[in-house]
């Protein structure tokens, strides 16, 4: 077919991505979605179009064309389709964004400056801080992002433009960290957000181009497609085993009254969007004998899929995401448990008046947040505003790859190849949970035992149940680990993923288990590598300042390889992708001096709220000027108003702190002494500081500060209304849906920002304290 | 608004039998045809008024997943009343009625008011379990029985409102210790046992939140 050909007439200065787009709509009346590529210049007599897919492209596209036309490829093809437009970019990340995710932006007029501008400072600071990021990445996020919170006002969400400066040319997500720094700061554009949060759910393996992520996704729907048939095509022919029609049937109706006022799950129940919110979550449950399914997972599910608008996809993300949030369905109940005597902690830290209230008002058990904590917060705001709230929430959390290729089935389903029951019932851990509150609230439990919530061997063990799942993945992770790289075994799939010989020795320093591994054989060691690496980003803090426990640091080698699609196998052949992490590995001893210039830049850089509070000093009543207040500079050192203000001074303060958890255990158990409610008026000085961020929250630090957020905000009411127990639960069941993103954001970053600088400042200031944190 | 009593209720049933539908149509007098699954416990309340005095009821719904029963057997204690829900349209909602009696039977305080409804009565046509089976259950057990329909209001009032007259008539006849909390009632900030004054309290420091 003859292509037609037009000539337009655009002012550069005016044209962005989307107007340009319109234009050729229009002048080509293409109603359909449709891709854009332009001339970049001739190279030996033959033309290079590179895909235009941002406002970032146009102006490229503008700057690079030597002649006196730009010249633009227009394709009537949705990129879904697979075909690359250029074979030297992998254009996963770009092939997603249709015509109609980019149409629905609202701030049409305003967007194209403010994008270009974000990016422009955003690729400075990312040219000056590179070096930083490369400390980051030992030191974990989030000193990265005390600094920026220092400094930076809330930016905009992450456009197209800003999402391709993480990009290197292979399209290689090269500055993970900051990557994720940027969408914690201002969220991501919801066009983008399909791309982004299939990194921020930890689909990926480490160290991807883009072209290999794309086979990996075709590979992951392949096999999703495959766990799906296996009960669905027995189930339509009315063969389905009791399993499965329980499962169907608690499915179905939960599909069914989930989400139903948004418009991609509206209208009647055969909307084919429930149908496919039904299948995902059925095989899951299927796939996951040991959490099967349980109400609150169509919810998470049901972003996923509006977000992806594709059914595998949406499950891929999904099981991403319940890797980490597995624990809040499991039998034991202890990741709610956990979050419920943190949330409680930094309730008694940061709003003692409040807290001493809700316990005269007996809800100081917190019941009222068990929705909150189980979903992430996920039903409080309105569904677009939750979206946002969830692009901060998942990027205040480092990278966690995958080890290997993500797990689509568990350890279970995967030694049996079918579901068989899981170890219990699956929601035993809300009874566990909802038990322990409600015995609280009932008036059973005191002031010390909710303290006691948790005693250190459980908050050990949580903090590393992380490791060992990784080791459980690591031994059913269907890779091929051999020396030699080039001897593969052919999968039947498009990509394998090969942990090279050269693996780290890297190793946990908060995990006796990950001690105990570097005993074993390499082979071991290299399997827990990938997981150990990623997961305890964070974890390695508190220790790096510990001469004697220090992070050997670590090569990791991902070598990939791209085999069995033929069409895709030459032009892959070639392509061996190894990424290698050895700036730090040929320095293992300098890891930790390194760390302790990172946590001393990182000191300083949180200068300038020290000396806020030093100016308070000055004044006659220090005391009062640093009494904990809301929403600012607040006492999250979890020390009294006095000691915080030696603090400034003298941060081993902090050593002579009642910490320990081993203290915990105290007061007896529930229902033990009673401590009388009068001791919340010096609740601080008794307090044990709050955990570190890695085990925060089991590992969910910013939840448990959005929550606080959701608190304050809603405290005066409470308060000046003298609600009860009751009474305030429902008034937050009336705040379904209803509370203020920005508002809830503001205050969370904030709080967050001053808990992270109290942290760096006790780790800095306490070698010792380490040890305490972790219960050991 | 103060309150002579107030009265803890707790509403049980398989998953689906419109129990959120029932607590939002006495709550707001409205229906919500697609309703949002309750996670773990939702919360409502309500003042209403029997003999004269202003009683307030505050109900904790809910979730009914099968895997959540054990949490539902927790929040028994210190429940005065229960709504035990089943949809007429779905028999395995009413055969799983006896486990859930036994539930409340055993984790419940025994004075514990328990009302047998069978919902969505508004879909005769696909009834699938007779009243008179509603009925003869509910004898067989010693519970109050009544069919209602969330979605038309039919019964919803009488439900809980009969259901807290049962739990009055129990104060008045001194079976309920109402200085224990366990069972779920409790004594309006005016009020002593005694007195049974009207509510007549300046202040109003006891504000429902939906009244």
């Amino acid at each position: 077919m003859q292509p037609e050909c037009k000539k337009l007439c655009v002012d550069p200065r005016l044209t962005s991505f989307q107007v340009l787009q319109k234009l050729l709509a229009k002048a080509f009346n293409i109603t359909e979605a449709f891709s854009v590529s332009y001339q970049a210049n001739v190279k030996d007599g033959k033309a290079i179009y590179l895909a235009m897919v941002s406002d970032w492209d146009v102006d490229a596209a503008f700057l690079s064309s030597s002649d006196p036309f730009l010249r633009l490829k227009v394709e009537i093809k949705p990129f879904e389709q697979g075909e690359l437009l250029h074979d030297k970019l992998g254009l996963e990340d770009w092939d997603i964004i249709g015509h109609n995710d980019v149409t629905k932006r609202n701030d049409d007029a305003s967007r194209f400056p403010q994008s270009r501008l974000d990016s422009f400072t955003e690729s400075i600071s990312n040219q000056v801080t590179r070096t930083v990021s490369q400390v980051s990445r030992v030191m974990g996020l989030k000193n990265a992002a005390i600094e920026v919170d220092q400094t930076a006002a809330v930016k905009a969400p992450m456009s197209d433009a800003e999402f391709h400066t993480f990009l290197d040319p292979v399209g290689h997500l090269s500055q993970p960290e900051q990557f994720r720094l940027c969408v914690y700061r201002g969220g991501i554009e919801p066009s983008l957000r399909k791309v982004v949060w299939r990194h921020l759910l930890n689909i990926y393996p480490e160290g991807l181009n883009g072209r290999v992520r794309f086979e990996y996704l075709r590979m992951k729907s392949a096999e999703y497609y495959r766990l799906r048939e296996e009960w669905r095509e027995p189930f339509l022919h009315g063969n389905a085993t009791d399993e499965v029609l329980g499962i169907t049937l608690m499915v179905k109706k939960d599909v069914r009254r989930t989400d139903r006022a948004h418009s991609f799950y509206a209208g009647a129940d055969d909307n084919a969007n429930l149908e496919s919110l039904f299948n995902v979550l059925v095989t899951f449950a299927l796939t996951h004998p040991d959490v099967s399914y349980c109400q609150g997972m169509s919810d998470i599910a049901s972003t996923l899929l509006v977000t992806q608008n594709d059914e595998a996809h949406a499950y891929v993300c999904f099981c991403g995401l319940m890797r980490r949030l597995k624990g809040n369905f499991l039998p034991d109940g202890e990741a709610m448990t956990t979050q419920f005597a943190h949330l409680t902690l930094l309730l008694q830290h940061h709003e003692p008046e409040f807290f001493e209230y809700l316990c005269q008002a007996h809800a100081h058990g917190l019941l009222f947040c068990y929705r909150w904590l189980l979903l992430e917060l996920k039903r409080e705001f309105p569904f677009d505003d939750a979206l946002h709230m969830l692009d901060v929430l998942w990027s205040s959390l480092p990278p966690d790859y995958p080890d290997g290729q993500l797990d689509l089935v568990d350890a279970v389903y995967h030694n049996h190849g079918v579901a068989s029951p899981g170890p219990g019932s699956p929601t035993d851990s809300y009874i566990a949970t909802c038990s322990r509150r409600l015995h609280l609230q009932s008036g059973g439990g005191t002031t010390q035992s909710l303290t006691n919530g948790i005693n250190p061997t459980q908050r050990l063990r949580s903090g590393m149940d992380g490791a060992k799942s990784g080791k459980v993945q690591s031994e059913r992770a269907k890779v091929v680990r051999e020396n030699d790289s080039r001897a593969v075994s052919q999968p039947p799939t498009g990509v394998e993923l090969l942990n090279g010989g050269k693996h780290s020795r890297s190793h946990s320093p908060c995990s006796t288990d990950a001690d105990s591994d570097r005993s074993k054989e390499a082979d071991d060691e290299a399997k827990s590598n990938n997981f150990n690496v990623s997961n305890n980003v964070l974890a390695c803090r508190p220790n790096c300042t510990d001469k004697s426990n220090h992070a050997e640091s670590c090569p990791i080698n991902i070598v990939v390889h791209c085999h069995s699609d033929p069409a895709c196998g030459a032009a892959l052949g070639d392509d061996v992708l190894e990424m290698d992490n050895s700036h730090f590995a040929d320095k293992p001893a300098s890891a930790c001096s390194l760390c302790k210039k990172a946590a001393s830049a990182c000191a300083c850089a949180a200068a300038p709220l020290a000396v806020d509070v030093s100016e308070n000093r000055d004044e006659n009543n220090p005391a009062a000027k640093l009494r904990p207040r809301t929403n600012s500079a607040p006492d999250i050192s979890g020390v009294s108003p006095q000691q915080s203000l030696r603090l400034t001074t003298s941060t081993n303060t902090l050593r002579s702190l009642p910490t320990s958890p081993r203290r915990r255990d105290d007061g007896g158990g529930v229902g033990g002494g009673v401590v009388p409610t009068v001791d919340f008026t010096r609740p601080a000085a008794r307090l044990p500081r709050l955990p570190p961020p890695h085990e925060f929250g089991g590992g969910k630090p910013f939840l448990m500060f959005l929550c606080l957020s959701l608190m304050t905000q809603q405290k005066e009411l409470i308060m000046s209304r003298r609600l009860d127990h009751n009474d305030i639960a429902v008034h937050f069941d009336r705040l379904v849906r209803k509370h203020n993103v920005q508002c809830v954001l503001r205050d969370a970053r904030s709080l967050y920002a001053a808990y992270l600088k109290a942290h760096a400042e006790s780790l800095a200031a306490d070698d010792d304290s380490a040890s305490d944190d972790l219960g050991v | 608004m103060s309150y002579a009593y107030l009265f803890k209720y707790i509403i049980i049933g398989d998953t689906g039998v419109g129990k959120s539908c029932l607590l939002l149509q006495f709550t707001d007098k409205r229906f919500q045809p697609v309703h949002d699954l309750t996670i773990g416990v939702e919360f409502g309340a309500r003042m209403i008024t029997i003999d004269g005095k202003q009683i307030k009821l505050q109900i904790w719904d809910t979730a009914g997943q099968e895997s959540f029963r054990s949490i539902t057997r927790s929040y028994y204690r210190g429940a005065a009343g229960a709504l035990l829900v089943y949809d007429i349209t779905r028999r395995d909602t009413f055969n799983h009625l006896t486990s859930w009696l036994e539930d409340a039977r055993q984790h419940a305080s025994s004075n514990m008011a328990i009302m047998l409804i069978g919902n969505k009565s508004d879909l005769e046509a696909r009834r699938d379990v007779k009243r008179e089976e509603g009925e003869a259950f509910a004898r067989e057990h010693g519970l109050i029985f009544m069919e209602t329909s969330a979605k038309t209001a039919s019964n919803v009032e009488e439900a809980f409102i009969n259901t807290a007259k049962e739990i009055y008539q129990k104060i008045q006849d001194g079976v309920f210790d109402i200085n224990n909390e366990a069972n779920g009632i409790k004594i309006g900030p005016q009020h002593s046992p005694t007195s049974g004054l009207p509510a007549s309290s300046p202040g109003g420091n006891q504000g429902g939140g939906c009244c």
